[in-house]
């Protein structure tokens, strides 16, 4: 078939990954990073850009243009998590479970 | 061999919008962060624009994404097979009704390789950014599969997950939704609730997750009674969900019970970022896919988007099927951008029925909680619903605010509709209808004199001939 790419088997990638596979990889530690220490980063940014890499908040801006700005080339741009603090506070949806009984303690 | 109706795959489907000249293969390097949905934004804001398939993906060499091939209503007729976009609504809303169950086959295209535990890594799949700082790629386009435990029913419909680790996912569970029940019954067992992700299936299979059918009704029914034949799919390598058997990718996964995920901001269809919040969390339990995967792009976002018109011929067919068993003299039904709905009556019945565009107004609100404004016009319309000058003329000449609006305050509406603020639950919103049809008398006066539009047998000649006589094209 013409949509074909008989050159192309997905398993060799999968096992040799790109560079930018692996920086994808580290965006996802710097999003559980945000995650963890979400409490304290929305007390103290809330409403703004800012960009995490390695366990540390790089950048702040109003803008992720000024955030960019002030990251400069330094870090690769797939790695980078660069997320909007909002201004409310983050909050729990509900879960079907939170209707109909009472939820363990831990959840 | 040219493809035709009906499409059991994407590939078969790209292809068939290749003959057609509506696929451009791009050949440009492109950057899944924002490159994809930035083609999207712009395609969907230009007339004519076409299909994509990304050849050329940064960092993913060999992958390909395909995105827009269900654009607009022309490509959405010709997925479903019907000829004229105009009759979407009127050809595949009487098929709602019919069921056609799917076939288990053994294997099939979407079991080529599998990767599980530590080997299924959703950092290998080129993942698409669609804002500035949603801070990780979306997956905007899985359909996604949920089984009831009691029942066995399995309900598709596409949702959103953000990819937020190697091996994890978040994902909202609308209150709304009927996945949010089955989760709750697997919530009442303390058990982790197994779910399917079908990316790169045929454009049907895509199509059908956008009805509203009754509570035990598989979609997948809904894919053969539209097609004449029945769907292959097989089963999940983790659990005994199903899954076309001819998708591109399938990622398992097992939602926790009790466990949550941070979720957001992301560009939602709403038109506005949502805001960040702890939702249900998945862990991948393996990824199954063709040896040359083509990924799929599902443009979200500010209106219009891929993302809203997959969902409008679909919702169209739901409310023609239900307002045709409810009422007489309906004619055709449009939804616009997921919210607001166009429904066609015929005078005749319109002017000799007190209310009836309200009546109408208050069926659609039942079938479609969270639709925001229905207009009602009559056959004086034109055959054109997507006519906004015509609206706009309905508007202006057939509307007036004291009689002619009905709004029901506070009703339910989408927490992902920004009109409210959104608080983590469905939103409030007033929902309201416009009746634009010719009113009883004494109101109906002045239409009775006629419609200020040259004659019958002037708009002939121009029809037969004389415009493309003398401007030279239509």
């Amino acid at each position: 078939m013409v949509m074909e790419r008989k050159d192309f088997d997905v398993e060799k990638l999968w096992r040799n990954p790109t560079p930018y596979m692996e920086n994808r990889a580290k965006q996802f530690e710097n999003r559980d990073w945000f995650a963890e220490h979400m409490d304290e980063i929305w007390q103290k940014y809330r409403g703004r850009v800012v960009a995490v890499w390695d366990k540390e908040i790089k950048a702040v801006g109003r803008t992720a243009d000024e955030v960019w700005a002030a990251l400069g080339d330094k870090y690769p741009r797939e790695g980078v998590m660069v997320i909007l603090v909002p201004e409310e506070e983050v909050f729990k949806v509900p879960y079907p479970a939170d209707m109909v009984f009472k939820a363990p303690a831990a959840y | 061999m040219a493809e035709s109706f009906p499409f059991r795959s994407l590939r078969s489907w790209l292809q068939f919008l290749e003959e057609q000249g509506d696929l451009v293969r791009v050949q440009e390097e492109v950057d899944p962060n924002e490159d994809i949905t930035a083609f999207a934004y712009k395609g969907c804001r230009v007339p004519n624009s076409p299909s994509f398939l990304f050849e050329n993906i940064k960092g993913y060499p060999g992958w390909r994404i395909a995105s827009q091939t269900m654009y607009d209503w022309q490509r959405q007729a010709w997925a479903l097979g019907i000829s004229d976009p105009a009759n979407l609504a009127r050809e595949i809303g009487p098929k709602l009704d019919q069921r056609v169950p799917p076939i288990q086959v053994s294997t099939g295209p979407c079991k080529e390789v599998k990767f599980f535990a530590e080997d299924a890594d959703l950092s290998r799949i080129p993942f698409c950014m669609t804002g500035e700082f949603e801070g990780i790629p979306n997956l905007t386009a899985g359909i996604s599969n949920k089984q009831d435990p009691e029942t066995g029913w399995q309900n598709i419909a596409i949702r959103r997950q953000g990819i937020s680790g190697r091996h994890k996912f978040s994902e909202y569970i609308n209150t709304s939704n009927q996945d949010f029940q089955i989760w709750g019954k697997w919530q009442l067992q303390g058990k982790k609730m197994p779910v399917a992700l079908i990316i790169g299936a045929d454009p049907v299979a895509c199509m059908v997750t956008q009805t509203k059918m009754p509570v035990g009704v598989c979609e997948y029914e809904l894919w053969g009674a539209f097609t004449g034949q029945p769907l292959e799919v097989v089963k999940c390598e983790t659990s005994d969900l199903l899954v076309p058997a001819e998708a591109e990718i399938v990622i398992e996964a097992e939602i926790e019970p009790f466990e949550r995920e941070l979720d957001g901001p992301f560009p939602e269809f709403g038109g506005y970022y949502t805001t960040l919040a702890w939702v249900a969390k998945s862990n991948v339990k393996c990824i199954t896919m063709r040896r040359d995967p083509i990924f799929y792009y599902l443009g979200m976002g500010l209106a219009p988007t891929e993302g809203h018109n997959i969902a409008e011929p679909m919702q169209a067919a739901t409310l023609y099927n239900l307002l045709c068993k409810q009422f007489s003299g309906i004619i055709n039904v449009h939804n616009h951008g997921w919210y607001h709905n166009i429904v066609q009556v015929d005078r005749r019945i319109s002017k000799a029925w007190p209310q009836m565009a309200q009546a109408i107004g208050n069926a659609v609100k039942v079938a479609i909680p969270y639709a925001n404004i229905t207009f009602v016009v009559d056959d004086d319309f034109g055959a054109d619903l997507t006519d906004y000058y015509e609206l706009m003329n309905a508007l202006h000449y057939k509307f007036a605010a004291t009689k002619d609006l009905t709004v029901l305050h506070r009703t339910t509406g989408d927490l992902l509709n920004p009109i409210e603020p959104w608080v983590g639950r469905i939103g409030w919103q007033d929902y309201c209808t416009f009746d634009l049809t010719e009113k009883m008398a004494p109101w109906d006066e002045c239409y009775k004199r006629g419609k200020a539009i040259p004659g019958r047998a002037a708009r002939k000649k121009m029809e037969e001939g004389l415009w493309d006589k003398v401007v030279g094209r239509k």
